[in-house]
């Protein structure tokens, strides 16, 4: 049998062509980094809510074991990548641009690397029940590794009837990263079983399994993967390299040429959407029992001596990662920058003294080679570049206009909330405008207004509850002593009826008399 | 070890204003070598002229606003600026017509608006306007295009510098032996005159399909075009919504009655339509910015254009079309957007 491997038929707005880059990393297979002096993990490493630690500094752990626990709906387990004993739980410089610190969890590891007690024997998933697997989801501490590092659990939980399909993103169109790609050429029919674990879960009936054509490697061998498997659902799907191909909404639009409309989920529609090393982390976690304690990470960039895919412990600090892969080409860092994930939406880091993290897919030493320093930027000319390749279909030219002059109430009614920040606009600017700097900021203006807003909204209806209370009590009191006047006045009168009836008897009776 | 950090997106920025207006330049090129082998070299030394004091204005201006000069001389946007104020003018022309024009178009049609991308109305174009109510002898010396004879003097480089500099060649009752009108002016004048578009067309200064080496330039004009879609520094909306709206409306008018209204082919490659289409409506900072929106500006520049040539009191209305246009874009801008994402009207 022959998988059929078919062309995306729809295309989203906009895009821009970028060179890919990634063939400097993809030379060799992904290489597993043996275990590091120290690893450091933060106890929030997830969308969501922290998770509590539940050791303490001195505490033996193993592999595997849960050290912090998620709170809420929203929130994601944290596990020992090895063993090892805690030495300290405190704030961390974790992978931030502004060098935020926050609580981690540091191991000592002890080199035995002695897992915690599993099952004896492989699992079988066709015999877990759904509840099952999500609660392994839930356990082992998933969360999306595409980058937003979103907790699977709470994606898949609602996603159990009605889906129209599983849609598994291996698109990976950011330049420079190939950890997916690595992933899906070396671990192809592990991402099918997943897929398989993923269908019996959510009973969708289809998979789409989507990769930009820039990959020809891994969808050959994904091919071969379910042609090996033979399960029908499956269905392979070629991508044009095309940025932000692998965004969510580009994504979907490209398969279904449907839209999310606003403040809606693709599960609204009725599809999931998972990254290929989300699916890989879910079939080892069902399959193997093992925790998300390790990923691959594309170490990449001109900056470093041996760019390559990299299968880390979570938690291995970035400057032995970086020495793992032969250390930097150059001693000065004045021109070079380090960026987490790839060269339109990462994060650049100050310091390299911050530990691997779930969210870390991609980590860039750029040298002036790479990238550029921010240019002055002119005066924008209104060529309407950025709008042609937009793919949310904005204008960003008048957006930026809007937030340039904090004229917010403008800015959303452009529409600004629809941006993904994808970058696109900012790298075709021939006047070099930041246009995503700008965004951001205006974004983060917006949302502190409407908390404002909310925060004074409360405060008047507080407010005016307590006046309306008050003018209660104010008018009870009054109707009260109303209430009372009109009965004292009412005996008054009864009183004074009374003389005058017993006058007006006094008078009747004598009236005869006089008559 | 410490890095800089910077916001995202990082990637070297593709393109740069300055590439942008080179490239402009660059596809003018072909169609001003045309225009030198037509007309003479009047038009290279007011480019010349043009570009010159367009510096020197601009130069001017940001000093004045204590505004840094090197990188807004840089840009090359002036220079683009002069380059098609003087394929507007005729190719002899007074120095001080070409200097108070540029001077217009650089410190009041630009900068007294706020400078590049502020700016309203198309500065080639306001200035161009300007010089044509307020010099409207000087603005009609036209040459017989080379290969056309009417029984004129030709006009030597050495009689060309001398006009552009003394206003005269020799003296002044010379001017007349060398001028004529261009195609435009006589569809104007000999139609007002009674006579059919059959008859107007034998005149000498006619070509195959417009105006005698006017249709050569236009074509080279038009390559030049294809080039700056090529590389991207304009879209197709713009171009194609002007000529296809001017196409339309005055082939309804040649089928309606071919005795009164020239063809379409006349009215694309007689004039600056081209040089419009290509070249001055779609000067990003003045035009719509929206898809939607270009093509609904160049329509109406398209069907201004034929409206003002053909009932208008100018033979052209290029400049006139666009200024017109250039004032509904605030309103075109407002008025058609694209639908951003997630915003759909559900069905």
């Amino acid at each position: 049998m022959d998988i059929l491997l078919r062309e995306a038929e729809f295309q989203f707005p906009g895009g821009i062509d970028l060179p890919a880059m990634k063939e400097i990393s993809t030379n060799d297979r992904i290489r597993i980094m043996p275990i590091p002096s120290q690893l450091i993990l933060p106890i929030k490493q997830h969308a969501g809510l922290t998770a509590k630690a539940i050791v303490n500094v001195g505490d033996q752990v193993l592999k595997g074991q849960l050290i912090a626990e998620l709170q809420g709906e929203v929130s994601a387990n944290i596990h020992a990548p090895t063993s090892g004993i805690i030495v300290s739980i405190g704030p961390y410089p974790v992978p931030h641009a502004s060098a935020q610190v926050s609580d981690c969890i540091r191991i000592i590891p002890d080199g035995k690397d002695v897992w915690i007690e599993r099952p004896v024997t492989p699992r079988h998933y066709q015999s877990l029940s759904n509840q099952e697997i999500i609660n392994v989801v839930r356990d082992y501490g998933i969360v999306g590794l595409g980058g937003a590092v979103f907790p699977t659990e709470a994606k898949i939980k609602p996603s159990s009837n009605n889906l129209k399909a599983l849609i598994i993103n291996g698109a990976e169109c950011e330049p420079y990263i190939s950890c997916d790609d690595m992933l899906m050429r070396e671990y192809g029919e592990d991402i099918i079983e997943g897929i398989k674990i993923l269908l019996q879960l959510t009973g969708a009936p289809r998979c789409i399994f989507a990769i930009e054509n820039n990959k020809p490697t891994a969808i050959s061998i994904i091919r071969e993967a379910l042609r090996d498997s033979a399960d029908l659902r499956i269905e392979l799907f070629s991508l044009p390299s095309l940025y932000p191909q692998g965004g969510e909404k580009q994504l979907l639009q490209s398969l279904t040429n449907e839209e999310i409309p606003k403040g809606k989920l693709p599960l609204d529609l009725g599809y999931l959407m998972l990254n290929v090393g989300t699916v890989k982390a879910i079939r080892d976690a069902v399959m193997e029992d093992q925790p998300l304690i390790s990923r691959v990470v594309t170490v990449t960039g001109d900056g470093v001596m041996h760019p390559q895919n990299v299968m880390a412990l979570i938690g291995t600090p970035v400057i032995e990662l970086i020495d793992f892969c032969g250390g930097y080409k150059s001693k000065s860092s004045q021109t070079h920058q380090l960026i987490m994930g790839g060269p339109l939406m990462g994060v650049s880091l100050p310091s390299d003294a911050v530990p691997l993290v779930k969210a870390m897919n991609c980590l860039l030493v750029a040298s002036p080679k790479d990238t550029q320093p921010q240019l002055e930027p002119k005066a924008c000319i209104r060529c309407g570049e950025c709008s042609q390749v937009c793919p949310a279909n904005l204008l960003p030219q008048q957006l930026y206009w809007y937030s340039k002059s904090k004229n917010y109430v403008e800015a959303e009614r452009f529409n600004l909330s629809a941006c993904i920040e994808c970058g696109a606009c900012d790298y075709v600017c021939p006047s070099h405008i930041p246009l995503v700097q700008y965004f951001r900021h205006a974004k983060g203006e917006i949302k502190e207004r409407q908390e404002q807003k909310i925060a004074s909204d409360i405060a008047r209806e507080r407010f005016e509850y307590r006046e309306q209370r008050l003018q209660k009590i104010a008018d009870e009191r009054a109707a009260k002593l109303a209430a009372k006047k009109s009965g004292m006045q009412n005996k008054t009168q009864t009183k004074k009826s009374a003389i005058d009836e017993i006058m007006q008897r006094a008078k009747s009776k004598k009236k005869p008399e006089e008559n | 070890m410490y890095f800089k950090v910077l916001s995202s997106p990082f990637l070297k920025p593709k393109n740069n204003i300055t590439k942008v207006m080179l490239h402009v330049l660059l596809a003018l090129l072909p169609a001003l070598i045309a225009y030198i082998w037509y007309f003479g070299w009047g038009i290279f030394f007011n480019i010349i002229i043009a570009c010159l004091s367009a510096i020197m204005f601009e130069a001017f201006a940001l000093k004045v606003q204590d505004k840094p000069i090197i990188p807004a001389i840089t840009d090359l946007s002036a220079i683009v600026t002069a380059v098609l104020l003087a394929f507007a003018l005729p190719p002899l022309c007074a120095w001080w017509i070409t200097v108070f024009g540029t001077g217009f178009a650089i410190l009041i049609a630009k900068h007294l608006y706020g400078g590049l991308g502020y700016n309203i109305f198309n500065p080639a174009m306001a200035a161009y306007v300007v010089l044509l109510i307020s010099f409207p002898k000087e603005m009609v010396v036209w040459l017989a295009p080379r290969g056309v004879d009417l029984g004129l003097e030709t006009v030597s480089v050495a009689q060309t510098i001398e006009y552009i500099f003394r206003g005269a060649i020799g003296n002044a009752y010379a001017l007349d032996a060398v001028t004529s009108a261009t195609p435009l002016d006589i569809l104007k004048t000999d139609l007002g005159g009674m006579q059919t578009m059959q008859e107007i067309k034998t005149h000498p200064l006619f070509g195959s399909m417009g105006g005698h080496g006017w249709e050569w330039i236009n074509n080279w004009l038009a390559i030049g075009g294809f080039y700056l879609l090529a590389v991207k520094v304009i879209r197709w909306h713009i171009p194609a919504a002007v000529l296809v709206s001017l196409i339309c409306i005055a082939t309804v008018f040649n089928i309606y009655d071919p005795g009164h209204y020239a063809k379409a082919t006349f009215h694309v490659f007689t004039g600056a339509a081209i040089l419009c289409a290509f070249f001055i409506a779609t000067d990003p900072v003045t035009a719509a910015t929206s898809v939607k929106g270009r093509i609904i500006y160049g329509i109406g520049i398209g069907l201004l254009i034929y409206i003002i040539r053909t009932w208008g009191g100018y033979p052209d209305a290029i400049a006139f079309a666009v200024l017109l246009m250039n004032m509904c874009v605030p309103l075109i801008d407002y008025y058609f957007k694209p639908i951003a994402y997630g915003h759909k009207k559900i069905k």
